[in-house]
């Protein structure tokens, strides 16, 4: 048997050492096709491109640590959430050398990513992300990190391998309840230490995240079955993470079953779910999920598991012979047993006590529940606060605001005040006193009276008459445009304002005065003068799948 | 020597350009392999495995194992089709079954054409390891390299496995829960081979990956064709091996605390006297780590282990003596076979 294996040992070397010294292998009279050369020509400079942006990520102490790899010039660079754990300050090292301190920005506790920032450098070298729902199988892929710790100099192990599948599902871990979505599997060699470390596609650009590995019985490492979470994912929730999260996956509140006859169908619904309210009932067959066609749970759990609660989906679904299109919106799943943002959270008691940060990192993190790192959400946040003061100074305009719309020929009063809000027609009189609980005055609206104050209150007194206001990362419009969100809460409303992504401005408002229901929506469009001031004079109010009005802004006055 | 030059050139070009254009190939390739789900389930049996269409009309080939022993083996099309399958023929010599569904239009290899892979040609295995996809979802990809094509003697547990002819010996790591019975093709998707089962080399006693070529598992199906393949499971099969490595393994002197739980650590209650065991000096309260490169997390795999090595041989045994890591070299007991 030894004898009948021994090819294995002369021919292995052989190709190696042919494929790395294209130059030697002519001293060996060999003739190597040009396409070869070609070939590792390229691979070669990809590798030379793909390594300064790679990171070896240590937990403070040097005790365990992973990989990472920078996305922007300014230091941030994503890694597993499993590879960062509690730590808030981490050592960085760089394939040049440098060993660099980072602080945590963002995590992701469920889809296991983690975003940090790396300090101490004007211009850090780093990776463009690419589009991973372009990757195929049998597609070549660099895996690239610090396999078992073992680079004291910080130069990235790259591993060459396959794609062996697209959009697989891992489901949750028993221990972490880590769930890989829409996950890219490769046979590229993947080891403790890769965690968090990149895949690169043939361009060098960013197409996953390597975190897992299948091992099962024989407790082997490398076994050519790794998973890397998918960047098209970790895109969606970018913006959260950069603004500082813990950031939360979706759920559409219902649940589906593969039938037998191979249909996927509801087999639970919340009747508090935004689903349920737009008419999808137990027993409907779901046929497609936020643009992807669904044939098995799996699909679901993928096309869903790669989504931030707080979106709108599309969903269609069967019913009999009959389809229907719906607009869904997400809420936010927080399991049971996850590192939830919670100052109470039994698992923050468990986490390590924090070493005294060095200065540098403590001048750069904030703790706040919910949040990772609040100091990362401060600055988005007062750029959309911006936004809304560069419309129009209206901090000394505190006093009563009077509105005057026309409602399709019907003029309509509207008065703002610190003691009451009211909402006139010919056939409507309606009052709301602001910090009434559950108004969703004038009815049918969902409660636009109490959006009108809220907005009002933006406006005149900034975050400060806010219990809570924060960047809250981006969300699609119906054409799949991110807005900057801005989410607030007082006295039981809470609100999401949408930003133009361009010139900044505000553009729409959804408030909830009452929970489990369908928000009132505001939707401002048509700058122009009004009351003094540069206003959007279109307002079209909509509530769950009806518009509730189209108003004209004809007449503002703002008494200070 | 010109000749293997010749043939080492023609390798590399084709590892090089192996990875343009495969997609199609692949994707091709993928909907001629079948999910099989059968007996197990449990401890070290997966009820798991993958096939091989040979046939448009339903002839599937995949390896022989205990899986195949259940009364409700079904078959899981590329299309998500989920088909009963019965045992239409075996050859315990080369570890291979053909099984049948009804079918009338089954995506298949042509046996007729089968590719004959020569040391470092670029191959792909398509299997469906770890059972990860389900349902309609393709079976995994992985790239490789036909190292050699050599003769096998193979180790499963206490049993050794002689395959008649050659098999290719392979690079890339199909030996895998749920991959045995997948397909191996070369660049231009033709069928090569039959990923074999989880088994060690004999010689060097550690986990091989290969397969059966192509041209075997021709021969074969010939055989079932016409009748002359049995088409019943031998009794001599894995399963009583693997009932043998579970219960009646040898510790060489080592004696355990009851196994009362599914995973009971695997501590050194006693040492026998006189034993392999105390000659090496292992003591009670020993925490055994790892059997040769097996790790060792409950007293059950280390049964496994200590069964699945050869009773003739030394085991490296590791293990943790308060906080000391020790390696140790396990003699076989003496006058053992």
């Amino acid at each position: 048997m030894r004898g009948t294996l021994r090819p294995i040992s002369t021919w292995f070397p052989w190709i190696l050492a042919a494929a790395a010294l294209p130059g030697r292998a002519e001293g060996l009279d060999l003739e190597l096709d040009p396409r070869l050369r070609e070939a590792e020509e390229r691979r070669v400079a990809l590798v030379e491109r793909a390594s300064p942006g790679v990171v070896a990520v240590f937990a403070p102490g040097g005790r365990s640590g992973g990989s990472g790899v920078l996305i922007s010039a300014d230091g941030f660079a994503l890694t597993n959430y499993h590879v960062v754990g509690g730590s808030v300050h981490l050592r960085c090292g760089l394939p040049d050398g440098r060993l660099h301190d980072a602080v945590v920005v963002g995590l992701d506790p469920r889809g296991d990513v983690a975003l940090i920032k790396l300090l101490g450098r004007e211009e850090f070298p780093h990776s463009p992300l690419g589009d991973s729902d372009r990757v195929r199988v049998g597609d070549e892929v660099l895996a690239a990190g610090n396999p078992f710790l073992l680079a004291t100099d910080f130069r990235p192990a790259f591993t060459l391998g396959v794609v062996s599948g697209v959009r697989r599902y891992q489901p949750p871990t028993a221990d972490g309840g880590f769930e890989y979505t829409d996950c890219i599997q490769t046979d590229a060699a993947v080891n403790p230490g890769n965690s968090g470390g990149p895949l690169f596609n043939e361009l060098g650009e960013v197409v996953g995240v390597n975190g897992r590995i299948s091992l099962q019985k024989r407790g082997r490492v490398g076994v050519g079955v790794a998973y890397a979470i998918s960047i098209n994912q970790i895109k969606n929730f970018l913006d959260q993470l950069r603004g500082g999260w813990i950031v939360a996956h979706a759920t559409i509140g219902a649940t589906v079953s593969t039938e037998d006859d191979g249909r996927v169908v509801f087999d639970r619904i919340l009747e508090s779910s935004d689903a349920f309210r737009r008419g999808l009932r137990r027993g409907d067959e779901l046929v497609s999920f936020a643009g992807r066609p669904i044939v098995s749970a799996n699909d679901f759990q993928n096309a869903l598991g790669v989504l931030p609660g707080g979106w709108k989906v599309d969903l269609t679904y069967r019913r009999g012979q009959e389809k229907f299109s719906i607009r869904v919106r997400l809420e936010e799943a927080r399991p049971a047993g996850e590192r939830a943002p919670s100052a109470s959270d039994p698992s923050e008691a468990r986490r390590p006590r924090r070493p005294e940060l060095p200065p540098h990192v403590a001048a750069v993190y904030e703790p706040k529940e919910g949040f990772a790192n609040y100091f990362f959400n401060r600055e988005p946040r007062d750029r959309l606060l911006a936004a809304v003061r560069k419309a129009g100074d209206f901090s000394k305009r505190t006093g009563d605001w009077k509105l005057v719309f026309d409602d399709d020929g019907r003029e309509v009063f509207c008065t703002l005040g610190d003691r009451e809000a009211s909402w006139r027609t010919t056939e409507v009189s309606t009052a709301y006193r602001p910090g009434e609980v559950g108004a969703t005055d004038p009815p049918g609206s969902g409660g636009l009276l109490a959006a009108l104050e809220q907005w009002r209150r933006l406006a005149s007194s900034g975050e400060a008459w806010f219990s809570q206001c924060d960047f809250a990362g981006s969300a699609p419009d119906a054409n799949g445009v991110r807005m900057p969100v801005l989410a607030t809460q007082r006295g039981g409303v809470a609100c999401r304002w949408y930003f133009d992504p361009d010139a900044g401005g505000l553009i729409a408002l959804e408030c909830l005065p009452e929970p489990n229901a369908d928000p009132c929506e505001i939707h401002w469009s048509d700058l122009g003068p009004v009351g003094g001031f540069t206003l959007p004079r279109r307002w079209e109010v909509r509530r769950g799948d009806a518009t509730y009005a189209i108003l004209t802004l004809k007449v503002a006055e703002f008494s200070p | 020597m010109s000749g293997s030059r010749t043939l080492l050139t023609a390798a590399i070009v084709l590892y090089a350009s192996a990875a343009f254009g495969a997609e199609r190939t692949l994707a091709e390739s993928a909907v001629r392999v079948v999910k099989l789900y059968g007996a197990g389930g449990a401890g070290r049996l997966e009820g798991f495995a993958s096939g091989v269409a040979c046939s448009p009309d339903g002839l599937i080939v995949t390896v022989l194992s205990p899986m195949l022993d259940a009364r409700n083996l079904r078959a899981v099309l590329w299309d998500g089709r989920r088909l009963p399958a019965r045992l239409a023929g075996v050859d315990p010599k080369r570890e291979l079954a053909a099984l049948r569904v009804e079918a009338a239009d089954l995506p298949s290899f042509d046996l007729n054409e089968p590719a004959a892979v020569e040391p470092g040609d670029v191959v792909w295995a398509i299997s469906n390891l770890y059972n990860i996809a389900s349902g309609a979802e393709p079976p995994s990809v992985q790239r490789g390299v036909a190292s050699a094509v050599a003769s096998l003697t193979a180790r499963k547990g206490v049993v050794e496995l002689t395959y008649p002819g050659d098999v290719y010996i392979l690079d890339a790591i199909t030996n895998n829960p749920g991959a045995a019975g997948g397909a191996l093709v070369d660049a231009r998707g033709r069928l090569a081979g039959v990923l074999g089962k989880d088994v060690r080399a004999a010689g060097s006693n550690t986990w091989i990956n290969f397969a059966v070529p192509a041209a075997d598992v021709a021969q074969f199906l010939q055989r079932v064709r016409t009748g002359a393949a049995p088409a019943t499971l031998p009794h001599r099969d894995v399963e009583e091996v693997d009932r043998r490595e579970q219960a009646g393994a040898d510790l060489r002197g080592i004696r355990t605390l009851p196994d009362a739980f599914d995973r009971t650590p695997a501590y050194i209650d006693e040492v026998e006297p006189d034993s392999p065991a105390a000659s090496i000096g292992l003591a009670p309260d020993d925490l055994i780590l790892l059997v040769d490169e097996t790790l060792i997390q409950t007293l059950k795999d280390v049964r496994a282990a200590m069964a699945a090595a050869p009773s003739d041989e030394p085991v490296e045994i590791t293990i943790l003596r308060g906080e000391a890591l020790l390696k140790l070299t396990l003699p076989p007991r003496k006058g053992s076979p």
